[in-house]
């Protein structure tokens, strides 16, 4: 996918999916700004994706536990 | 917009209480007059401690007159942003949601700077739950306006914050930061604020917006100011998961120790060509950079990833932490949060897990470019701001997906940030840069801050109030 190409997740089937499943009583109209404001995010999201990406770059924070008391 | 006032420094205002050439009880009546004579239109306050003020300023000068001098942030008025805890009050984030919340203790920065003598002057305007973009007209509290032009923004969320210290309410203020919400308000209002490192100050009972990015910290006239107050927030706080157990330094004793030998990174880029500034931000930025270089510091130009990444990477991950955090209200009481707010929170319910762990993923790249630039330089110098301050009345719902934030990039990274008083625009609003340094090395940032503004002398203009 170019970054000129609408992100696969933009999609209205995806929204109306992810709208449902939060449980949030959204009326029409606020859906309906929030449609246009998905395909932004979406658009935003799609940049932070790297083709060829190293899987050793994780995300922060990384948790690890922590050293015993003492040591 | 070139008044004087007679308003001190926090720096000014301990030197003389602590002679005795200023009572904290006539420092306070003063701030008291002024919020009388100016508050209804700037309305930085929703609360405003007038009685407590008083007692507090009576107590303050008994103690320092009886030899019980706790430093210099004894007896000096402050405004605590509505996110804090203040046991006996509300703390209501400006939200209905809120309005009944009352906490059973101080937040630990409340705390501390009780501890250190300072007098509460009320409790300052925010965004609804401190959700950035523009100011919520929905919410339980009027928005704050900017006092050098009550038509626009103050920007925020800190936004009362940054109007009171402008206006004079009040010498010192507390605000949060995980979006620009101290560093957009300072840079709006022409003032100074600290973003320090992630976890130098306790944000035990700051009522969050994002476990990643949250930061508390204070909001100033000067940047010497913003050390006073910053010697007295920071320090380990194991309520405070974030909280990180790391010494904490002097921050006012190097500020005098100038910038000479000091390299200088500028990301110009960001507001040249990632996003064209106007000229008059362009100007003032890049004059940042020449007076440290007039100062003896090397100043050169350096190239990061375009803001755009830095934008989108907040973008998805801020409004998914604010969305879970308010994720039961959101589904059960929609209709007391004010419209913008929780729009704004409802695009984290529209970030899939797999976005926000690659948005997280691609901030650690990002954080290691600014490691990289800060191995090599000091600090780095970028804007505080992008566009002038827009009209209050700019009810746009997601301003923030369009135009990059340009604050952000230094929450994804954690490193500390101070707003400084960059210039003005033809129309005589201020202009704010942002001064980024190492991690835990806010000395150096304060110092830079510092050494800039005592050579600009951009602070002797003050907003007009009349």
């Amino acid at each position: 996918m170019t970054s000129d190409e609408k992100p696969l997740a933009d999609d209205d089937v995806m929204f109306e999916g992810l709208i449902r499943a939060s449980g949030v009583p959204v009326s029409d109209q606020e859906k309906q700004d929030l449609r246009k404001a998905y395909s932004s995010l979406m658009g935003l999201a799609a940049r932070t994706r790297k083709p060829g990406r190293s899987w050793d770059v994780r995300m922060l924070p990384v948790f690890s536990p922590k050293p015993p008391k003492g040591s | 917009m070139n008044v004087d006032r007679d308003v001190p420094t926090i720096a000014e205002a301990a030197r003389q209480i602590k002679a005795g050439m200023l009572s904290p009880v006539a420092l306070v009546e003063s701030c008291l007059a002024r919020i009388e004579a100016h508050e209804p239109t700037i309305q930085a306050f929703h609360t405003i401690f007038t009685d407590e003020a008083r007692a507090a300023a009576n107590q303050a000068e008994k103690e320092i007159e009886s030899g019980n001098y706790r430093g210099p942030l004894h007896g000096i008025p402050i405004g605590l942003k509505d996110v804090f805890y203040l046991k006996g009050y509300k703390t209501t984030s400006n939200s209905r949601i809120m309005q009944d919340f009352e906490a059973e203790e101080d937040a630990a920065v409340v705390t501390r700077l009780r501890d250190a003598g300072a007098i509460f002057m009320g409790q300052l305007n925010t965004y609804e739950f401190t959700f950035g973009g523009r100011p919520t007209f929905d919410a339980l509290y009027p928005p704050a306006r900017n006092p050098w032009d009550i038509t626009r923004s103050t920007g925020g969320s800190s936004s009362g914050s940054g109007a009171a210290v402008a206006a004079g309410f009040c010498l010192g203020a507390l605000g949060s930061d995980a979006g620009g919400s101290i560093r957009t308000p300072s840079a709006f209002c022409g003032v100074a604020g600290m973003k320090a490192t992630f976890g130098r100050v306790s944000a035990f009972g700051d009522l969050p917006l994002s476990f990643s990015f949250d930061c508390v910290g204070p909001m100033t006239w000067t940047s010497e100011d913003s050390a006073l107050m910053l010697q007295a927030l920071a320090g380990h706080d194991e309520r405070d998961p974030g909280s990180v157990e790391t010494p904490v330094p002097d921050y006012v004793t190097p500020l005098n120790g100038g910038v000479r030998g000091l390299k200088v990174g500028m990301i110009r880029h960001f507001y040249t060509s990632d996003f064209e500034a106007p000229p008059e931000i362009v100007k003032s930025i890049d004059g940042v950079g020449n007076t440290l270089r007039d100062l003896g510091a090397t100043v050169e130009e350096i190239n990061v990833s375009p803001l755009i990444d830095w934008h989108a990477v907040g973008r998805v991950i801020l409004p998914a932490e604010a969305f879970t955090i308010h994720e039961e209200n959101l589904q059960n009481r929609w209709e007391d949060f004010g419209p913008l707010a929780r729009n704004r929170m409802m695009l984290g319910s529209l970030v899939r897990a797999v976005d926000y762990i690659q948005a997280q993923r691609r901030r650690t790249e990002l954080l290691e470019e600014i490691e990289i630039a800060l191995s090599e330089y000091d600090v780095i110098i970028t804007t505080a701001m992008l566009t002038p301050q827009p009209p209050l009345d700019d009810k746009a719902p997601f301003p923030f997906l369009d135009v990059p934030m340009i604050a952000v990039p230094f929450n994804l990274t954690l490193h500390p940030v101070q707003t400084v008083r960059a210039g003005f625009f033809n129309d005589g609003m201020p202009i704010g840069a942002q001064i980024v340094g190492r991690n835990w090395d806010e000395a150096t940032v304060l110092k830079v801050a510092h050494s800039f503004e005592k050579e600009a002398g951009l602070l002797k203009r003050f907003p007009d109030l009349s």
